[in-house]
């Protein structure tokens, strides 16, 4: 039996080699260009030291005026094959002090590179661990269970 | 949440709330009905996931039904959905860095 921690898994496959993808984090500088889900929010660097071992600390900048921060430190950085970080939202936030993890796989394909990022939401605890599977189903089963609880 | 997370680490307990999201409230029998086990199996179940919180026992004379609490599982869901637009919208925002970043070095 596999069981794998709290899982999300997103991937993309993008037209570009490893090498230059993973050199997107390598600075503060080409890291704060584009580490946001959205043109709308920027991110500053408070702190960045891409080294194995090395803390970072990056504020977002909403729209809304909300002004999260990010923290954590680089377990892994294996130039091009894989970063990991400890990832936690700082105070105030509803998620501040959950310790989470981030690692980021770069598949080489065909002239493009798959990157994988896993983000683990659970302290490695095995009595927190679930099948990635089964998860995925359970959530489609509640997403349309809220749907249809939204209609009514 | 983290104790949303364990009840939820269960096979048997995540087809049980699928169950209880499907068809509404249901009795320990039917709940059990699926299952190959024996009904303590099923009670030691409905206990962790009445701890979360994630099911509310409703007691009818000799009948325990039991409904879904969807708060929790939406704590759980909305943790979920939260990183994953954060993620995806990144990585597009990763793939266009580097292609204008391509598109300058063959500029120059």
């Amino acid at each position: 039996m596999t069981s794998v921690p709290i899982p999300l898994v997103v991937r993309r496959t993008i037209k570009a080699l490893p090498g230059p993808l993973f050199d997107a984090f390598a600075t503060e500088a080409s890291l704060t260009c584009w580490f946001t889900p959205n043109p709308d929010i920027t991110v500053e660097a408070l702190k960045y030291d891409f080294t194995p071992g090395g803390r970072f600390r990056l504020r977002y900048r909403m729209p809304d005026g909300r002004n999260p921060v990010v923290a954590g430190v680089f377990e892994v950085i294996d130039r091009p094959k894989q970063i990991v970080m400890t990832w936690e939202w700082q105070a105030p936030d509803p998620l501040e002090n959950v310790p989470m993890k981030v690692s980021f796989r770069f598949l080489e394909k065909p002239n493009a590179t798959e990157i994988v990022i896993t983000h683990e939401g659970i302290p490695s605890d095995s009595a927190c661990s679930i099948h990635a599977d089964g998860w995925e189903a359970t959530l489609s089963v509640l997403d349309a269970f809220f749907n249809r609880e939204t209609q009514q | 949440m983290d104790r949303s997370f364990h009840a939820l680490g269960d096979g048997t307990r995540r087809e049980m709330i699928a169950m209880l999201a499907r068809n509404g409230a249901l009795s320990a029998n039917e709940l059990r009905s699926p299952f190959s086990v024996a009904q303590p199996t099923i009670s030691k179940h409905l206990k962790v996931l009445e701890k979360a919180g994630l099911v509310r026992r409703e007691i009818n004379g000799r009948v325990h039904l039991f409904h879904l609490e969807t708060a929790p599982l939406r704590e759980a869901e909305d943790w979920i959905s939260r990183h994953r637009t954060f993620w995806e919208g990144t990585l597009q925002r990763l793939e266009k860095f580097v292609n204008a970043a391509d598109g300058q070095e063959d500029k120059t």
